[in-house]
């Protein structure tokens, strides 16, 4: 009854496929007839999606006598001039589908007991080697069904947003098509029920994400960009891939029902081996979800398309990390080092990156750094072995972050381009419904009571206090960053909103609001990111926890350790001081960017060595630049002269060696006769001994 | 089934094309070029042939045939096929015609020259991968070489005499050895059995002392590296590579550097097994020596094809370290790199082949934004990019993957250390693949024109190939369970038996030989 | 048996007749064009192989004792014969209009392969010289045929002198078994040697009898140090006239090597072994180096001829069955694919001088190329090819007898030969073509027919060698 989940990831897949053909071979198809070929092709591909289709749903076969039909119906409509519409139809469509496909999941799973949430559905048979034997199979269990939920869901929102965003630029199909591959491969990520093809999502993901950060490949930065991205996500997938193998050799199995079921049993609490797994798999969550060390990449990410920012490098990729770990919290309990790493490193992250974004001065910067520093937090959620709270912050961050940057997107729409926070501000007056919107997720981000980021970020933080693998240290580090996330976070909105209007007079003439595409999916998800929070309102506040509960069965193989307990009203306290905290740091944006703009100059000249290290984010990039790029280049050279002169000097020596001899013994003919005579003579003697 | 001698027709059927040749008047190209695409394909078309009827669940040789060849010296005409080797000729009949194609426009001179070479070469390729007779095999063996030499020297590049003869001689100078040991062998199986024969499966029956398995097994791993080829072996390729023309580099990479490998689990390894256990180290040190060497000096190069050579160095060996890993995933991931990367970096060169073409340079500093003009070949080029760095989904991926499973499964040490090459990989062909194809476009590249309908199709099946066997890989290892295994337990079963104490003196043994 | 045994050497007579008919033609008419005399020597060749197959089988003594014809001797002679029907083809157009003598020139041929066949026939030291010098003092002539050539007459005159000087030795050697044993008969050889083993004989004296004849004939082998001659006669000597020696004396001294010292001298064979491996390593290993950076083809086919005479010697030094009978069989393969490797070099003429002057030949003349390139694969030692199936055969026939060292560095030397003789095909088919006196003057249908005959011969001895590995094996009965 569950077999059609595999359609979910089938269809952004389908409609990928769709618009990727289109769009290379747009301009071939610039004249009818061969249009027709395409359209053909495209036809034929939308009939093997049926055929798939068919084989899930056993849908009758009469559907693939639409392939033909359909082919003609395409062309009947948009003739040969083949419009951006129909692309949009398609790629918008197809992640619409799936949306209604994974709510319909999310339904029916709702509807079976607690114990009973747990759907494999096999595709096939992918690779079987010795003993090692792989299925393309999906997973639905309580946590997939919320990440598949979320993925669509958002990626829908945005998707619709993009149409506007994205309205006649000239590879508008090879956007969408790359859109909707993100969506297959996240959905591939987050439905496997294995680790090798949840790699495969993990990958591709990062492919995506290549490809959407070099969007507009023309400028050089933006490829640059893409680039980095893929290369520092490689190291981590390195890591990542290693793990998969040290699995294998562990368990003997890479499906995770098998591996989590028999770890317990299989593996020693605290044993070196499920550390160095966890590890290994934590280095590839780093990686991808822009954590210490490898965060580097994020920041420059922000070189593609907003709407690319706002989905993949906001809401959904680059929490596929804790989505892993949450995953794999059979094992992360088993580790308590690792778990520790996690924690600590989230909250290392957390705090040093909310720090640089206070100086940042590009509208999207500020965004990408306060994404590490909340993925820092849902770090350190599921760090402190507090999954659910780790998941339930991804959600809420994928609502009201995706919110920011799509606001953010829609001020550079109405600016015409223009990125530099500090040549903004007050455009609430001009693009009212923008900053109201922004206001809303500014306000969740910020944690003010009542949002849905007040509930997951206070939830982690008291779990942070109070489980048994937390500690008041981690929990000091979380309010101190809350403070600060309201602080910089203000400091946009003030800077984008408020104030005086700092930019020239021709872009302020143009100053317009965003058409409704692009508004909808904003007010949709500012909704979301008011009340998103209450699926899972705290207990203490005497109301049932759904998303707690409904995410308990995904961490029954947990290693089960006694969680010490606190009173009620410690939790209110905790939960007013880093309110408070966060008010805070509000007050202190309020005076520094709206009372008196004129103490961060002061405070900038000041401190001037800090202003610049906290602007140049501390130098790491400069710094890994030089230890690794710099230095890899170098010994690539060396090993390259190596290779010419010493290997290759060799071959060629030998060569050279011979031709000389070959000269001397050339010599030996004189062309004397008595010479030859002595030769003969010789030979003689030589017969003679 | 029996009755049609399947594997004769196909090798030798691409001497059909070379006599139909010969009556082609020397002006009509097309035609020639027709009639060769046709014969190639055709022979494809016969082979797939072998991939139906083929029987997966047998172990041993199938479509064996039997004909006398030399009787006074034993040596008959034995081939046969079984899942090892299945794949490798089917790739062979595949790219083929593909080469054909690709080299439509490319050679523009000698054509008919060309193409008598080309059908040559397939027929010695062919040969090599189904002969099961020590000296047929080393006929066809070497029967590759003239072919191959002629390629690279006329229809090369500026210093293709150097490359070729580079080429030559660094061959020969294994395989002579290969041939040393061969007759060696040959008298040595002749003087335990009795017979003279140069049958490898009665060969199979024999197992030399050690004393003298390190010997000959050096002697055939030394024909094999250099093919492969490994580290320190490897100067000539990059050579080879930059000089010989689109077809030439595709056959090179795609299916002469297989020889080597395929060498190695068939001959050297099936047949000194304990030497080839007691070299596990070195040669596994060298394979990973080359894989992080060929991708770090491949990220520094100037030229594609260069640098595709010598990332063809690291993938070899990738192969080289699943073949020694010595278990099922090691040995089946081999195979599938074979496959794999026959096709992707086939297809690279087919794509460098393109733009050198259209701007009649592989530098890379020449392109730059190529994209913008060209989005076809920017779509075939990055997709047969990212199968070469080992994206999952695509062909790259899977035989990576179990290739590194297999050595983790030995030492985890090996995989940690050359599973580096899949962060290099991503550094030197995507930094390459930016370079190209991203950026600013300059102004003297805006008008090269996009791939056309020919080179549409000669790249459509390749992409089709990298998908196919990206997502379902079990249609491929399915058939190749059977003789992997049966070839690990043979490996398993004489490494069990003692050959250390007979401490014997190869010379002497022959003098008793005689 | 019938001591005035005509009918044995009736082929001999009957070509003898034919030099005699040459020279009649050539005495009175002068005009006689050359293929006539092709003709003729094509007929009486053919009339002489005719002959010999119908002796071929029988196993007859003759003339006192001083001639055997046995199979062996049957199949060099079929080998001679071959020889000469290819030269006669290849010399039809070379020497018309370059040399006046034509009569001559084909009587002197055809008289030098009856003294070749009269080596293979000997059994008598004494015959076996005459032999010999019917062979080489036609030779000598030859050798100078071009009498305006400078070079020609040099190589004349320097192949006369030192031939005569290694006879001499020759003829001293033979004297000094003579004089130990007081016989030249070789079965005589023989019985006497163990007779008077034991009482007084001067086993030294003997010994360096037969060091001598060995550096006679290891002269006409041309193998180092003996083979100074070699380079600069050939590359003097007329073409055609070249490839007749470089096949036909490399094959009869062979020959002389075989039965002389399997036969006569095999008592001493084994004390001249450890010398006889020395002198095939540094003949080969001498002959290929030398020959990598030669320009002149001719000079590096003489190169190659001492190269390969150490492959083959290898094949002596194995004292086995396999050795010998390989070495029959390289000589096949090494006549054949010699003689059309100049052939080509015929048809080439001036541009055949050196490597430059070929450049790009290969792709003016596809079929020369094409021809070229399947003797100097075979010259290699690459498959599919008479070249390499005889290599194989000589190594197997080492290794058998435990030579593992010297067949590396046999190989070890063919790969290095691969170089300059893939350097001719760099400059047919890898360069451009330079003008170097136009376009060729003829393309003869005789030389033609020489060329297919040999590539097929060099193709199907690669292919299939069955027939002529039974066929050498078989008849190799004597050893020591």
């Amino acid at each position: 009854m569950f077999d059609f989940i595999v359609l979910i990831p089938l269809f952004p897949l389908f409609g990928a496929f769709l618009n990727g053909i289109y769009g290379v071979f747009r301009n071939k198809w610039a004249n009818k007839p061969s249009h027709t070929i395409g359209v053909a092709a495209i036809g034929l591909a939308f009939g093997l999606v049926l055929l798939l289709v068919y084989k899930m749903l056993s849908v009758p076969i009469v559907l693939l006598a639409l392939v033909p039909a359909l082919g003609a119906f395409l062309n009947f409509i948009f003739g040969y001039k083949w419009s951006d519409k129909l692309v949009s139809i398609i790629g918008v469509g197809s992640v619409g589908i799936s949306f209604v496909l994974s709510a319909l999941a999310l339904w029916k799973l709702i509807h079976l007991d607690p114990e009973a949430r747990f759907i494999e559905v096999v595709f096939y048979k992918w690779m079987v080697s010795g003993n090692l034997s792989l299925d393309v199979a999906f997973l639905l269990d309580p946590l997939s069904a919320v990440m598949i939920l979320v993925v669509t869901g958002v990626g829908f929102l945005i998707h619709a947003y993009s149409m506007g965003y994205m309205h006649n630029d000239p590879s508008y199909p090879r956007f969408f098509s790359y859109l909707n591959l993100f969506v297959f491969f996240m959905l591939i990520l987050v439905m496997s029920n294995n680790f090798p093809l949840m790699f495969v999502g993990w990958e591709g993901v990062g492919l995506c994400s290549y490809l959407l950060i070099g969007f507009w490949f023309e400028d050089d930065y933006n490829a640059y960009a893409g680039n980095k991205a893929f290369i520092v996500n490689r190291i981590g997938d390195f890591g990542f891939i290693l793990a998969i193998f040290l699995i294998f050799v562990t368990f003997g199995t890479l499906n995770y029902k098998d591996v989590f079921e028999t770890a317990s049993r299989a593996l020693p609490y605290n044993g070196f081996t499920v550390t160095a797994i966890t590890l290994l798999l934590f280095l590839g969550a780093t990686g991808k979800s822009a954590q210490i060390p490898l965060y580097v990449w994020l920041p420059d990410a922000m070189a593609g398309p907003t709407p690319v920012s706002a989905l993949i490098h906001a809401a959904t990729m680059v929490t596929a990390g804790v989505y892993m770990v949450a995953r794999c919290n059979a094992l992360y309990t088993l580790a308590p080092v690792s778990l520790a790493v996690v924690a600590t490193i989230g909250a290392l992250t957390a705090i040093f990156a909310a720090s640089m974004g206070f100086a940042q001065k590009d509208i999207k910067r500020i965004l990408a750094y306060s994404t590490i520093s909340q993925l820092g937090y849902m770090f350190l959620g599921v760090g402190v072995a507090a999954f659910s709270a780790g998941i339930f912050h991804l959600v809420t961050h994928a609502f009201f972050k995706a919110l920011l940057f799509l606001s953010a997107g829609s001020v550079i729409h109405a600016m015409g381009g223009e990125q530099d926070v500090m040549k903004m501000g007050g455009l609430k007056g001009h693009i009212k419904k923008t900053f109201i919107v922004s206001l809303v997720g500014t306000l969740a981000i910020a944690g003010a009571p009542g949002f849905s980021g007040f509930f997951s970020k206070d939830e982690i933080l008291w779990q942070a206090y109070s489980s048994p693998y937390g500690s008041k240290f981690l929990w000091a580090i979380g309010v101190i960053t809350a403070g600060m996330t309201a602080f910089y976070m203000f400091r946009w909105l003030f800077l984008i909103f408020f104030g005086e209007e700092r930019m020239d007079h021709e872009t302020k003439h143009h100053i317009h609001e965003s058409p409704n595409s692009m508004l909808i999916p904003l007010y949709v998800l500012a909704f979301l990111s008011i009340f998103g929070g209450y699926m899972g309102v705290p207990e203490s506040l005497g109301v049932k926890n759904y998303f707690h509960h409904f995410l308990e069965p995904v961490t029954q193989y947990a290693y089960k350790v006694e969680w010490p307990h606190y009173s009620h009203a410690l939790e209110y306290t905790l939960m007013i001081v880093s309110v408070a905290v966060a008010f805070a740091g509000f007050a202190l944006a309020y005076i520094c960017y709206i009372k008196d703009p004129s103490i961060p100059v002061k405070f900038g000249e000041k401190y001037r060595t800090l202003y610049k290290w906290v602007y140049n984010k501390y130098f790491v990039d400069e710094f890994y630049g030089i230890l690794f790029v710099k230095g890899l280049l170098k010994t690539c050279f060396g090993m390259r002269a190596f290779d010419e002169k010493a290997i290759d000097g060799a071959v060629n020596g030998t060569g050279k060696s011979l031709y000389w001899s070959s000269i001397l013994t050339g010599k030996l003919q004189t062309g004397y006769i008595y010479h030859y005579v002595w030769g003969i003579v010789l030979g003689l003697l030589i017969l003679l001994f | 089934m029996e009755g049609i001698q399947i594997l004769s027709i196909v090798t030798f059927f691409p001497l059909v094309g070379v006599i139909a040749l010969f009556f082609i008047d020397r002006e009509n190209v097309v035609l020639q070029k027709t009639v060769t695409l046709i014969v190639t394909t055709v022979a494809f078309i016969l082979s797939l042939y072998l991939l139906i009827y083929f029987d997966p669940a047998k172990a041993d040789f199938q479509f064996v045939e039997r004909h006398k060849w030399i009787e006074s010296i034993g040596a008959t005409y034995v081939v046969g096929i079984d899942g090892i080797s299945l794949f490798l000729y089917l790739l062979t009949t595949f790219i083929c015609p593909i080469c054909i194609l690709s080299a439509w426009k490319y050679i523009d001179k000698y054509v008919k020259e060309f193409l008598i070479c080309m059908l040559v070469l397939e027929v010695g390729m062919l040969g090599t991968f189904c002969a099961l007779d020590l000296l047929l095999f080393y006929v066809f063996w070497e029967l590759m070489l003239i072919p191959m030499y002629f390629i690279i020297g006329v229809w090369g590049g500026p210093r293709r005499v150097y490359a070729a003869i580079k080429f030559v001689l660094y061959t020969l100078f294994g395989s002579v050895l290969m041939l040393v040991a061969i007759i060696f062998y040959y008298l040595y199986v002749a003087s335990k059995t009795g017979e003279y024969t140069f049958d490898l499966l009665k060969w199979y029956q024999v197992l030399p002392p050690f004393s003298m398995q390190i010997w000959l097994f050096a002697a055939f791993a030394l024909s094999f590296a250099i093919k492969v080829p490994m580290f320190p072996f490897h100067t000539w390729l990059p050579d080879a590579h930059v000089e010989a023309p689109t077809p030439g580099s595709v056959i090179l990479a795609g299916i002469l550097l297989k020889m080597g490998t395929y060498g190695f689990i068939r001959f050297a390894i099936g047949l000194f097994p304990h030497a080839a256990y007691f070299l596990t180290p070195l040669v596994v040190t060298l394979a990973i020596i080359g894989i992080i060497y060929g991708a770090m000096v491949s990220i520094v190069q100037e030229d594609v094809k260069k640098l595709v050579a010598f990332s063809s160095v690291s993938h070899l060996g990738a192969v080289m370290l699943g073949i020694f890993a010595m278990n099922i995933q090691g040995l089946e991931g081999a195979m599938y790199i074979m496959l794999g990367h026959g096709l992707s970096t086939g297809a690279l060169f087919i794509i460098v082949g393109m733009l050198y073409e259209r701007k009649h340079s592989r530098l890379i500093a020449d392109y730059g934004g190529v994209a913008k003009v060209m989005p076809i070949m920017a779509a075939f080029f990055s997709v047969t990019v990212l199968s070469s760095v080992g994206l999952p989904g695509l062909n790259g991926f899977i035989g990576e993957f179990l290739v590194f499973l297999g050595a983790f499964k030995v030492k985890p040490m090996w995989t940690i250390l050359s599973a580096t090459c899949v962060i290099l990989a991503a550094v030197y062909l995507l930094w390459m693949y930016k370079r190209v194809m991203f950026g600013p476009i300059r102004e003297e590249n805006k008008y090269l024109p996009d791939m056309d309908m020919r080179e549409v199709l000669l790249m459509v099946p390749i992409v089709i190939l990298y998908v196919v066997m990206g997502v379902c890989p079990n249609y491929f290892l399915g058939k190749m369970h059977t003789s992997i295994n049966a070839f690990l337990q043979g490996y398993e079963k004489r490494i069990a038996m003692n050959v250390y104490e007979e401490k014997v003196q190869p010379l002497a043994l022959i003098r008793g030989g005689k | 048996m019938a001591n005035f045994d005509m009918l044995s050497i009736s082929p001999d007579l009957v070509l003898i007749a034919f030099a005699m008919l040459f020279l009649l033609i050539g005495a009175f008419s002068r005009t006689t064009k050359v293929h006539n005399y092709n003709m003729l020597s094509v007929i009486g060749f053919s009339l002489a192989i005719l002959l010999n197959l119908f002796l071929f089988g029988s196993k007859r003594f003759g003339f006192y004792n001083m001639m055997l014809y046995d199979e062996l001797a049957g199949i060099f002679r079929f080998i001679f014969y071959g020889i000469g029907i290819l030269v006669s083809l290849i010399s039809d157009p070379y020497i018309e209009g370059r040399v006046r003598h034509k009569g001559e020139y084909y009587a002197l041929i055809v008289l030098s392969i009856v003294g070749m066949s009269f080596i293979a026939t000997s059994y008598d030291l004494i015959m076996l010289v005459l032999g010999v010098e019917a062979m080489s003092l036609s030779v000598y002539i030859l050798a100078g045929m071009f009498k305006h050539d400078e070079t020609s007459v040099e190589a004349s005159i320097k192949y006369f002198l030192l031939g005569a000087f290694s006879t001499a030795i020759m003829l001293l050697g033979i004297a000094f078994i003579y004089g130990t044993l007081g016989t030249t008969n070789y079965s005589l050889i023989v019985e006497n040697y163990n007779k008077y083993l034991n009482n007084g004989l001067q086993t030294g004296i003997f010994l360096v009898g037969v060091s001598a004849v060995l550096a006679g004939v290891l002269f006409k082998i041309a193998a180092v140090p003996f083979h100074m001659w070699t380079p600069d006669v050939y590359e003097g000597a007329p073409t055609s006239v070249t490839a007749f020696m470089i096949s036909g004396i490399k094959a009869a001294s062979f020959f002389m090597l075989l039965r002389v010292f399997l036969v006569a001298l095999k008592v001493s064979v084994f004390n001249l072994v450890g010398v006889m491996v020395f002198i095939s390593i540094i003949t080969m290993t001498l002959g290929n180096v030398a020959a990598l950076t030669q320009k002149s083809i001719k000079r590096m086919l003489a190169y190659s001829s001492i190269a390969h005479a150490g492959y083959m010697l290898i094949g002596f030094v194995a004292l086995n069955k396999t050795g010998m009978a390989a070495i029959v069989f390289y000589l096949i393969a090494y006549a054949l694919m010699n003689i059309g490797a100049f052939a080509v070099l015929v048809l080439l003429e001036e541009k055949g001088k050196n490597l430059e002057n070929v450049s790009g030949c290969g792709f003016l003349y596809p079929f020369l190329g094409l021809m070229m390139t399947i003797f100097m694969f075979s010259m290699v030692g690459l498959p599919p090819t008479g070249g390499f199936m005889g290599k194989f055969y000589i190594f197997r026939g080492a290794l058998e007898a435990g030579y593992l060292w010297l067949v590396i560095i046999a190989v070890l030397n063919s790969a290095i030969s691969a170089y300059f003789y893939l350097r001719v095909l760099v400059y047919m088919f890898f360069e451009k073509p330079v003008d170097t006196g136009g376009v060729l003057r003829f393309s003869s249908p005789t030389v033609t027919t020489a060329l297919i005959i040999t590539s097929l011969g060099v193709l199907a001895l690669g292919i299939f060698p069955q027939v002529f590995f039974e066929l050498t094996t078989k008849y190799m009965t004597y050893l020591p």
